[in-house]
Formats: structure tokens, C-alpha cells, sequence
């Protein structure tokens, strides 16, 4: 038993030694069961927010008074909304943009929390102090707060590509604005460890500028705890665009997003129209999950410690 | 001890102004202003308006007007809202007890749930109840909160009846508005209308607290200290609940601090579910009015407390942990 262990051991070592990097990491995140019927459902997602728009016999934005608050039924799998449209054209034509949020948002934090994370950890010292000093601020003010009155500023700035379609592009830069600080502090507690290491040190000995060792060098080794960070932000940035689309102050109608198509679900829910409160959130709830447990997946796959 | 306190009280003075100028700044880029709000009164001249703005300051240089707020609020002038035309401190002092009534019992009751939860998971870990309640957990952390509000109300006060027909729990308000007033309201019809709204809000909370006490509680039970004990012939019980969880719990008084932030952020949305006239509401009411001297009052009113809970749980976190000192 225990030489057949050993073996499998031996075996299974000889061939990681010929896996990519990426082949282990799939190799770990396959055994994550949950991890794998996330990705499974944010891809099918991903192809029907798509897809769905395109083949679905219903318009998007076209009210019909004749068809308004249909409870769900063959023809309208969801139901028709307060102006007659179609909620599941509607639910899958504004998860496009509540994922495209979500995922463009989180862009935005990386490029931040990335650049401020790597000089504080880098440069220590009095740029550290500052620049950690400001996250720490960041951290202390109330998120939705902070994301309201950013929304409120950018609303008076007539730059008409922020505020086309209900203010997309708007709400990614707020969102993403808002959202780098955690990265920032993995990013610097990585790099204040690594830049000790002999690497960078023989690095700087071969006179490489800072810029080149920072980017080159010390980045490609903190990048595994980003990923984690990124993909559960990405989840947290949808349930922020949600929330504040639903209190009014997210992208605006007649543009869908998950957010806004709940932002009337309360008087609606009350007159007894069930449905229109029901889907958008539980498409927002099954997209935050998957992408919840994927980051998990990630987590335990990039960890080395958990490899082998 | 006292100096330790003294010191981070002096600290707390700097960030205050850094948060204070942040907020000031980014409400002053935000467009409209008192004096726009006048427009629509055709009786007024242009004359008439310029004396206005000259009168609030309004042509003033940025880092003028940020003098003069600073000197208004430090004297406890915290400004007027526009849209009530009482004082901001009025308005807030209004509505900050009915929030921290809110959040206060929604806190208790998420520890009363997660504690338990989170100790039976790491003490049975990997098993069928570790395994249920660790996906809920993770469920709890996934689900919109202003969401999973909407459901309360509509499985707690559309479907489901009381014996009378009426809804089995009110869906809003702080009491039956039809039947009391703010005085004559009995405690029983309060607390009918407290237990949507703090089960929304322990929502936000259950599930990351109850990871982290499991977490917290597997590492304190692989601890060295807790083979003594049961060595010495301790009950199983008895080195769980006390010699365990009374070191697996310090941490989560640093996450009860940190955690406060987003717990205003729920509240806003629970108020504004459940029309409950808190400070939550008060910032939504007053930010879709351009309300801005309201906005920068509750925000700094936020900050504050945010800030004073992080230093009582840094006092608390090193009396109850002898390892960390003070200096």
C-alpha cells in the first residue's frame, strides 16, 4: 500500500515536471467541483447575454401597452414588464452590460492598485507612508457613500462619452475609482517582501532601472494574489453596480443593467407584479456566486501550497 | 494605557481633516449649487443673485471656502439643509438613533448566529453540517442585500397571512402609523417592525463571520495549549467554548471594526426598503436633492464613528490579547 502511494507520488511528480504552469493550475482548479460549475455557468452565461439579444424575436427598448405585466408564461418566460418589453430580452441584454461593468471596473482597480500597491512596496519609506496612509482613508469611508457622491460629481462633467447610454462608462470609472484598495495592499505586502530577495538584487546589480525591475521582475511573481483579488472583485463590482443603479444613481434607463431593471421592483413587487423583482436579482445572485466560487477555485489552484 | 489612547485620540485629528478636505473637495466639483436652486423664481434679478452668492460665500476660491466651512463646523455650525431648512446637526441627530438601533441589534444577532456556526464547523470540520454551512456562508456573501430585502417583504408581508389576513410581518415603517404615533407606539408593535429589517441587515453579515470564527477556531484548535487541557482531564465542552473560542474570538473584534463601514452602506439600503428614517435614507433623500451641506455632515458624521469604533477595538484587541502592547 504504501510503496503504491509512494509510486503514484513518483508518477504523478515526473509529469508535473513536464505541465505548463497553466496546466497545474487547471489541474488544481479541477478538483474544485464548485469552482468548475461556476465557470461552467458564467460561461453560459456569458453566451447568452451574447447571444440572446441577437436571436431573441423581442426589442430591447419597443414598449407595448397591450403586453404590459404579463406574469411569466411560454411566450415570456419571464414575464413582460411595466412598458410590455420582454424581461428575459431585457435581463439577458442588461447582464452584457452588467458584466461588462463588472469586468471593465475592475480594469480600472487593477491599473490602480497595481501602480500604487508596486511604488509603495517598491520605494517604501516616505512614499509608502503616504500612499498607504490614503488607502487606509479610502478604506475608512463608507464604500456606497464615497461611490454616490463620485456618481453626483461626474454627472455635472459634459463629456458626452461618460454619459452616453445611461452613463456606462460613467459608473465603470467610479466603480473602479473605489475599488483598488485591497489590491494595492496585496500588491505592496508582496512586493515588500520580494524586493529583498536575490533576484531583484542581481537584477539592480545588472543596472536595470527601477521601472524595468518593478514591471519585469517583481510583478510576474505578485501576480497569483491579484488574480484572486481581481476575480472577487469582479463579483463584488456587479453587486455595487446593482446596488447603486437601484437606488437610482447607477446607469440610467432606458439602458438595462441588472441594477436598474430592480430600481421600480419594490412598487412593482407591492402591486403584485412578483416576477419583475425576482429575476434581475436572481441573475445577479447566480452570476456573484459563480464568480465567488471561481475565485475560490483560483485561490486553492495558484496557492502553491496546495500543490501536489 | 491612557497615554497609548491619548496619542491615537491626537492621531485620528489629521485623518479627520484628510477626510474632511477629500469630501469637501469632490462636493464642490459635484455640479449644482444653493444659488441654481433659485433660478426658477422669476422674480429674481440678477442683482439679487450676485448679492446671494456674494452673501454664501459661493465666489470664493476653493481652499477659502474650505477655511471658512472648517472654521463653521469646528464652532459646531455643521450648516442648513436646503431642502428642510434645518440645521445638518438637527437633521442627523434626528435620525443617527434609529440607525445605530438598527445596526446595533442587527450586529448582536448576526454574532448569535455566526459564533455558533462557524465553532460547530471547525470542531466537526468536514463534515455533512461543515459542509451546508459553509455554502451558506458563502451564499450570504454572494447575495445582493437590498435584494434578499425585497424577498423578506415579499415572502413575509405579501405571502404570508396572519390569522386575520393582515400581513404576517409589516414590510416597513418604524411602527403602525394607522395605530400610534412616535410616543404612543407599544414596544411589541416596534419590534414587530424591527425583525425584517435587522434579519436583512445581519444578512450582510452572517456569512463572513461565520467563515472567519471557523477559520479563527481551526487555528486555535491544532494550539498546544489546548492538548493540555484536555490532558489535565478538561470536558471536550469545556475546551471548546472556553479555552478555544476565547482566543479564536479576539480577531473578530478587528473585524467588527473594519466591517462598520459596510454596515452603514447596508443600512442605507435597508432604510430606503424598509422606509426606516435613519441616516441611511437621510444621505439618499439628501443626495437627490443636491442637499450638499447635509451630504458632507453625515459623511463626516460616518467618519467619525467609523474611526472612534477602530480605536476602542484596538484598545480592546490589546487588553484582551496581553502579546500586543502598547507602544
Amino acid at each position: 500500500m504504501t510503496t503504491n502511494v509512494t509510486y503514484l507520488a513518483d508518477q504523478e511528480a515526473a509529469e508535473r515536471d513536464e505541465e505548463t504552469m497553466l496546466q497545474l493550475v487547471w489541474r488544481q482548479f479541477r478538483k474544485h467541483k464548485m469552482a468548475v460549475l461556476g465557470m461552467t455557468v458564467l460561461l453560459l452565461l456569458i453566451v447568452g447575454v451574447v447571444v440572446g439579444p441577437i436571436v431573441t424575436p423581442y426589442d430591447i427598448e419597443r414598449s407595448s401597452l397591450r403586453e404590459r405585466y404579463q406574469p411569466p408564461s411560454l411566450v415570456h418566460p419571464f414575464g413582460t414588464d411595466d412598458l410590455g418589453r420582454d424581461m428575459l430580452t431585457r435581463i439577458l441584454a442588461g447582464g452584457r452590460i452588467s458584466l461588462n461593468i463588472g469586468f471593465m471596473s475592475m480594469v480600472v482597480a487593477l491599473a490602480i492598485g497595481v501602480t500604487v500597491g508596486s511604488v509603495a512596496g517598491f520605494y517604501g519609506g516616505k512614499v509608502d507612508n503616504i500612499l498607504m496612509r490614503f488607502t487606509d482613508i479610502m478604506l475608512t469611508l463608507p464604500r456606497l457613500f464615497l461611490l454616490i457622491i463620485m456618481v453626483l460629481l461626474l454627472r455635472g462633467i459634459n463629456w458626452p462619452y461618460l454619459q452616453e447610454s445611461g452613463g456606462i462608462v460613467a459608473i465603470i470609472l467610479v466603480l473602479g475609482v473605489l475599488s483598488w484598495m485591497s489590491i494595492a495592499r496585496l500588491v505592496r505586502g508582496a512586493f515588500l517582501s520580494l524586493r529583498q530577495m536575490e533576484f531583484v538584487e542581481a537584477a539592480r546589480s545588472l543596472g536595470l532601472s527601477n521601472r524595468r525591475i518593478i514591471v519585469r521582475h517583481i510583478l510576474p511573481n505578485a501576480v497569483t494574489p491579484v488574480i484572486v483579488a481581481a476575480t472577487l472583485g469582479m463579483a463584488r463590482a456587479i453587486i455595487s453596480e446593482s446596488g447603486l443603479s437601484f437606488l437610482g444613481f447607477g446607469v440610467q434607463p432606458p439602458t438595462p443593467t441588472w441594477g436598474n431593471m430592480l430600481s421600480n421592483a419594490q412598487q412593482e413587487m407591492l402591486r403584485g407584479h412578483m416576477w419583475m423583482a425576482i429575476f434581475p436579482g436572481l441573475m445577479i445572485f447566480i452570476t456573484v456566486i459563480a464568480i465567488n466560487y471561481i475565485g475560490d477555485g483560483l485561490r486553492d489552484a495558484l496557492d502553491p501550497r496546495h500543490v501536489g | 494605557m491612557t497615554r497609548y489612547i491619548i496619542r491615537r485620540l491626537l492621531q485620528l485629528i489629521p485623518i479627520m481633516f484628510l477626510i474632511s478636505m477629500i469630501v469637501f473637495v469632490l462636493l464642490q466639483l459635484a455640479p449644482g449649487d444653493p444659488a441654481a436652486a433659485l433660478e426658477d423664481n422669476p422674480n429674481l434679478t440678477a442683482e439679487d443673485r450676485a448679492r446671494f452668492e456674494e452673501r454664501l460665500g459661493l465666489n470664493d476660491p476653493l481652499h477659502i471656502k474650505y477655511l471658512k466651512w472648517l472654521g463653521n463646523t469646528l464652532q459646531g455650525n455643521w450648516g442648513i439643509s436646503v431642502a428642510t431648512k434645518r440645521p445638518v446637526l438637527d437633521e442627523i441627530g434626528s435620525r443617527l438613533p434609529n440607525t445605530l438601533r438598527l445596526m446595533i441589534t442587527a450586529q448582536v444577532i448576526t454574532l448569535l448566529i455566526a459564533i455558533p456556526i462557524g465553532i460547530v464547523s471547525a470542531v466537526k470540520q468536514y463534515s455533512l453540517f461543515d459542509h451546508v454551512s459553509t455554502t451558506f456562508a458563502f451564499m450570504g456573501q454572494s447575495i445582493p442585500v437590498f435584494w434578499f430585502g425585497l424577498m423578506l417583504i415579499m415572502i413575509f408581508s405579501m405571502t404570508l397571512k396572519t390569522a386575520d389576513g393582515g400581513p404576517l410581518l409589516p414590510g416597513g415603517g418604524m411602527y403602525d402609523l394607522r395605530l400610534y404615533d412616535e410616543a404612543t407606539a407599544p414596544f411589541a408593535d416596534r419590534l414587530r417592525h424591527m425583525i425584517l429589517p435587522v434579519a436583512m441587515l445581519a444578512m450582510l453579515g452572517v456569512g463572513t463571520y461565520t467563515r472567519y470564527t471557523r477559520g479563527s477556531m481551526l487555528e486555535v484548535l491544532r494550539q498546544d495549549y489546548l492538548r493540555t487541557a484536555r490532558a489535565k482531564g478538561q470536558k471536550e465542552r469545556r475546551v471548546v467554548l472556553i479555552h478555544a473560542l476565547k482566543n479564536a474570538a479576539i480577531p473578530i473584534i478587528t473585524i467588527l471594526a473594519l466591517d462598520l463601514p459596510s454596515v452603514f452602506g447596508g443600512a442605507v439600503f435597508t432604510e430606503t426598503i424598509f422606509s426606516w428614517p435613519g441616516m441611511g435614507r437621510l444621505f439618499i433623500d439628501a443626495a437627490n436633492r443636491s442637499d450638499y451641506d447635509l451630504l458632507m455632515g453625515i459623511v463626516l458624521m460616518n467618519a467619525m464613528l467609523i474611526l472612534i469604533f477602530n480605536l476602542i477595538a484596538d484598545v480592546l484587541y490589546a487588553v484582551l490579547d496581553p502579546r500586543v502592547r502598547f507602544d
